[in-house]
């Protein structure tokens, strides 16, 4: 059995990946059937896949506080939250009077508290740009904050029309450096991408278990 | 007369003999290579064999010597027959150092001359006589009378012969009285029972005789040969015991002969040595000396008295007619025979019984020597003297042995008549003419190795010769038995050297019979003393094997010192010195060139710091300045709410340019007609809610300006959420505006969350009605039965797919899964500020149509579609925020670059100071 699992895994793999592969080429009714039911399969396992990341993540929490490690306080504080929010969720579907308290665990927790995180990442990443030639002083540093320093300057607004429109301009430029980089940076993705699919599609990479 | 004890039997041999009379040992021993072959026309050569005593092994001379103390001690008339042992040989003195350069001697030779040493006649040899259980009966005296003053113990010896004694005279256990002699039979027994790698006539020599002797040893005193009147007594009456080999050899039948293969070829021979006058005819004789051939006519003349004389011509068997058969090949073959054969061959024929057995089953034993012995019995001046004595004491002893033989036993047919004398090796022949000697207790070697069990009562000592078919009875627990163990045990042992010169060559060529191709070869009897027997050759050293291999002796280097002194070649030689070449001389100076000089000092630099040790350096401590976070925490929100709270407007609005990317946003979606199906995709963070709805928020309320139909899903847990929260803030403004709300299933649906990331959305992309319930609305209610889908099956149905994202990868995911689904219609991307890089791409290659970006582009969006909204109200805030973070960069990094400058400055003025 343990040379048949790994075999049936990559023949599964790999049929499914030239399956699915070809329906994006290939304008054939019961291959493009195929390939969707293989997605919605994908899909489901993908929708389980949360519900067993959410029961790991209760179960961690719950041997973080049944050990009393340090920070099991906040563990205790997610384990709350969480039943709350869920109990609050399902009871608001079938009862709208607690349509309010979903609104109020979404706007009045959620959203603030991940705006301020955002909000203190401006603060401290000022802080660091401030404190970062103090710390180290070289060519890097020096690209490193000047650039950022070109950017903020660039996009953000100005009083004064004149140099608004003149930073604009220069903004334009430097978004083109900019998408110059990104597009790099998406074209490697897309070739490791390929490579990936094709490394799995070959069976060389099994991503999926065996050797 | 001084007579010579045989070490072996004890017996008194007449002195001169070299070989004793009764059991053929030699009397003195010279040494251990046998005998150079006498080849036909040669004349012997007179040897003094006395010296050949001191080689004899240890044991023949400890037996001798043993014999003699055992003798003096316990042979005494009183004492019974069977506590006899065969005398055992004196003890010989110690063997001088072998003469090397001697040509090979004759080993049995020596035992006769060994005798004349011992003049004096032992009494237990004297009182033989009385012991033997036939001692009580007189023996026939004639023999002993007759044949020239033979020696008194011997004429005792003769008197003792059990032949006329009856047998219930003697029990059963006594049958092994007579072990002071030596039986042939006695011999073949114990040859069987010790080891196979004992000669036969060695056996024989050292098993007592007395309990297989069979009966037809007889004493019977018959007429001494004419001849011999210059031997001495013993061998006179000697000489007579050859004629009656032929009288006795008609006791048995051929039927009962043992096979050619089962005798010993020299005991064939010694059968034959009585029958020997018969078989010389027939061998090719004509290269025979006269002297030989008067041997012949010297060894015929005595059967004339057994045959006439004994009573075996009454004893004789039916068998007996078989006898005569080999006169007949004598005839035949008479023409070619010399002189001396020729009359040989007609006396016995003429006096012996008619022939027994055809040539074919004879032995060949006819020997030089033997025919020594025959030439000696007529022309004495040519043979040694003691050779002389034999032929003429060989009648009266044979003629006596005939009377008594009970039952003729199967005899030993004539030799073959193509073996001649000449292919008879010399010590056989002198054993041969022995032979006589022990049948004056016996007819006839033929006689004696067919002797039936029930004649063992022989007593007499008698030289039987062994053959392998002598039934007697096992010899009783009596001391001679003890003795006979003793000696088997001592056989049994590891050949001597001195036998490896007996080579199978000689024992074979007796065996062979003659008509056997084996026979033919004997004839060249030219034996080398190097031809050992096989098992012999078996036996030696491997010194011959290396020797062969390295190609001879000189190769060869023997250890001297040592455990291994004496060996050869057991130790590799080295003949030259391994390292005997004289070395290269190699310079001593390195020679290296710049290159490996410079690495060489590399890589001792690398070791030698390798060896030193590194100061610790420790990292400058990080001082965290919380004053200054605070500081910049307050100027960033002070920045943010000054304008917001005052309302003040000191950033003019962003330019409206209708050619960029919020522009053709804006355009597309202007482009769509009303009440279209529009597909809006929220999958941003919570945390981005702040970024995204500002720029989110115009375009949806643009698109429910436009009336459009709306539906959205997310791919995120959370979109789900942002998109409720995006509805339900444009309700708020709907609400607001005091306009009508834009109500749930009718306007939009919410198809909620699409799991399954790429695949569920490539899954959502080719059939979008996958997700079939929504989110907010009535359980069971079929989502693509409403107003807002209607007419929606497929991705492309809807006229435009705008995403909501703030992650650049879930954008590229959506522009990559569901490009070829929409099928060309337009993909517009709502993005955060940060993805705005990556997601812009995609709109410069075209595969999205429109793009916002931040909160800037919100507000953008706001100018074209002329609603302010809450974009243009932060727009203060956000343009002061980030004049106050680039301020704060540009003046915090200018103090820190100074106070750098300055700390690094009083740090090399320390150092300065230090030094």
């Amino acid at each position: 059995m343990k040379r048949i699992f790994p075999v049936f895994n990559a023949v599964i793999a790999i049929a499914a990946g030239v399956i699915v592969l070809a329906g994006y080429f290939l304008n054939i009714f019961m291959l493009a059937e195929f390939r969707i039911v293989i997605l919605q399969v994908a899909a489901l396992l993908a929708g389980v896949a949360v519900l067993i990341g959410v029961g790991n993540l209760i179960s961690v929490h719950l041997q973080k506080i049944r050990q009393q490690k340090p920070g099991a306080i906040y563990s205790l504080v997610l384990l709350f939250f969480f039943l709350m929010t869920v109990a609050v969720v399902l009871v608001a579907n079938s009862v709208p009077i607690f349509l309010p308290f979903e609104k109020i665990l979404l706007n009045g927790i959620m959203v603030p508290t991940e705006i301020s995180l955002m909000a203190i990442l401006a603060v401290t990443l000022l802080y660091a740009s401030v404190r970062m030639l103090r710390w180290k002083i070289d060519v890097k540093t020096i690209l490193f904050l000047v650039t950022a320093l070109l950017v903020l300057v660039t996009t953000g607004p100005w009083p004064i029309p004149s140099i608004d429109l003149l930073l604009r301009t220069f903004n334009v430029i430097i978004q083109v450096v900019a998408a110059g980089g990104a597009r790099g940076i998406l074209l490697g993705v897309a070739l490791g991408t390929l490579t990936t699919g094709l490394r799995i599609l070959f069976g060389a990479d099994r991503p999926y278990g065996g050797k | 007369m001084a007579d010579i004890l045989c070490p072996v039997c004890g017996k008194a041999n007449p002195e001169g003999s070299e070989i004793c009379q009764y059991c053929g040992a030699l009397l003195k021993n010279r040494g251990t290579e046998p005998l150079a072959p006498i080849h036909p026309g040669e004349m012997p050569t007179p040897k003094k064999t006395s010296e050949l005593e001191r080689t004899l092994p240890g044991w023949l001379r400890n037996i001798r010597k043993g014999d003699n103390s055992q003798a003096q001690t316990t042979a005494s008339p009183e004492q019974p027959a069977q506590n006899e042992q065969p005398a055992p040989p004196p003890a010989a003195p110690p063997p001088p150092p072998p003469k090397k350069d001697e040509p090979p001697v004759d080993l049995l030779a020596g035992l006769s001359q060994s005798d004349e040493e011992e003049e004096e006649v032992p009494d237990w040899l004297a009182s033989l006589k009385t012991n033997l259980p036939g001692g009580s009966v007189p023996a026939p005296e004639p023999a002993a009378t007759e044949a020239e003053q033979p020696a008194d113990w011997l004429a005792a010896l003769q008197g003792d012969s059990p032949s006329q004694q009856p047998a219930p005279d003697l029990p059963a256990a006594d049958s092994g009285v007579g072990s002071g002699s030596f039986s042939f039979n006695q011999a073949e027994e114990s040859s069987q029972q010790a080891s196979d790698d004992t000669p036969d006539w060695m056996a024989a020599l050292n098993n007592p005789p007395a309990q297989n002797t069979p009966a037809p040893v007889q004493p019977a005193p018959t007429e001494p040969a004419s001849g011999g009147t210059d031997l001495p007594d013993w061998l006179g009456s000697l000489g007579n015991e050859a004629p009656q080999q032929p009288a006795a050899g008609a006791a048995p039948t051929a039927d009962d002969l043992p096979s050619d293969g089962d005798l010993s070829g020299w005991f064939s021979g010694l059968d034959n040595a009585g029958s020997a006058p018969a078989a010389a005819p027939a061998g090719p004789a004509g290269d025979l000396p006269d002297w030989m051939a008067g041997l012949g006519e010297a060894q015929a003349a005595p059967p004339q008295m057994p045959v006439e004389n004994t009573p075996a011509e009454s004893t004789q068997t039916p068998s007996a007619p078989a006898m005569s058969e080999p006169a007949s090949p004598a005839e035949a073959s008479d023409d070619g025979l010399p002189d001396w054969l020729a009359a040989a061959v007609a006396d016995k024929t003429s006096d012996e019984a008619p022939p027994v057995e055809p040539a074919a089953s004879a032995k060949a034993f006819s020997t030089g020597a033997l025919e020594e012995v025959n030439l000696g019995a007529n022309d004495a001046a040519q043979v040694p003297d003691w050779m002389a004595g034999l032929g003429g004491s060989t009648v009266p002893e044979t003629t006596t042995a005939q009377p008594e033989q009970p039952v003729a036993p199967p005899i030993e047919p004539a030799p073959a008549p193509g073996v001649s004398g000449a292919d008879n090796l010399d010590w056989l022949s002198e054993l041969a003419a022995g032979t006589p000697a022990p049948s004056q207790n016996e007819p006839a070697p033929a006689a004696m190795e067919s002797a039936p069990p029930a004649a063992p009562q022989q007593p007499a000592p008698s030289f039987e010769a062994p053959t392998p078919q002598a039934e007697t009875p096992p010899p009783a627990a009596t001391p001679a038995f003890e003795n006979n163990q003793n000696l088997d045990s001592i056989l049994s042992m590891d050949m001597p050297d001195w036998l490896a010169g007996f080579t199978p060559t000689e024992t074979d060529a007796a065996k062979t019979p003659a008509g056997q191709p084996g026979a033919a070869p004997a004839a060249d009897a030219d034996l080398s003393p190097a031809s050992l027997p096989s098992w012999v050759q078996a036996m030696r050293p491997m010194e011959a094997v290396i020797s062969g291999a390295e190609g001879g002796e000189e190769d060869q280097n023997v250890e001297k010192e040592g455990p291994l002194a004496g060996l050869r070649s057991v130790l590799p030689a080295h003949t030259e010195a391994p390292g005997s070449r004289k070395p290269k001389a190699y310079s001593i100076k390195l020679q290296v060139d710049a290159t490996q000089q410079a690495q060489a000092a590399l890589l001792e630099n690398l070791i030698a710091s390798e060896a030193e040790s590194q100061p610790i350096v420790t990292p400058k401590r990080v001082v965290t300045i919380r004053p200054l976070r605070w500081i910049i925490a307050a100027v960033l929100l002070l920045a943010v709410l000054i304008p917001a709270v005052l309302g003040l407007s000191f950033f003019p609005a962003p330019s409206q340019e209708p050619e960029n990317e919020i522009g053709k946003f804006h355009s597309l979606v202007e482009s769509l007609p009303d009440g279209g199906p529009v597909l809006l995709v929220f999958d941003y963070q919570p945390g981005y809610a702040g970024e995204l709805e500002q720029a989110a928020s115009p375009v949806v309320r643009h698109l429910v300006d436009k009336n459009m139909r709306l539906a959205l899903v997310s791919s995120s847990p959370t979109g789900v959420l942002m998109s409720e929260n995006m509805m339900d803030r444009i309700q708020a403004e709907l609400s607001n505006e005091n306009k009508p709300p834009y109500p749930a299933g009718d306007k939009y649906v919410d198809l909620g969350y699409l799991p399954g990331g790429e695949a569920g959305i490539q899954v959502f992309a080719n059939n979008p009605r996958v997700l079939g319930n929504d989110y907010t609305g009535e359980p069971g209610q079929d989502l693509w039965n409403t107003q807002a889908l209607a007419g929606i099956s497929k991705l492309s149905d809807f006229g435009t797919l705008i995403v909501l994202t703030d992650n650049p990868d879930t954008g590229r995911m959506w522009i990559e899964q569901t490009g070829q689904a929409l099928q060309g219609q337009p993909m517009l991307m709502i993005v955060s500020a940060q993805a705005e890089p990556m997601i812009r791409p995609y709109y410069d290659s075209g595969q999205i149509h429109g793009m916002i970006s931040g909160l800037a582009g919100g507000t953008v969006y706001e100018e074209f579609t002329k609603r302010p909204g809450q974009a243009s109200q932060y727009w203060d805030s956000y343009g002061a925020s980030m004049i106050a973070a680039e301020l704060l960069v540009i003046v915090g990094g200018a103090w820190a670059l100074v106070e750098h400058l300055r700390t690094r400055r009083m740090e090399q003025q320390l150092e300065e100071d230090e030094a």
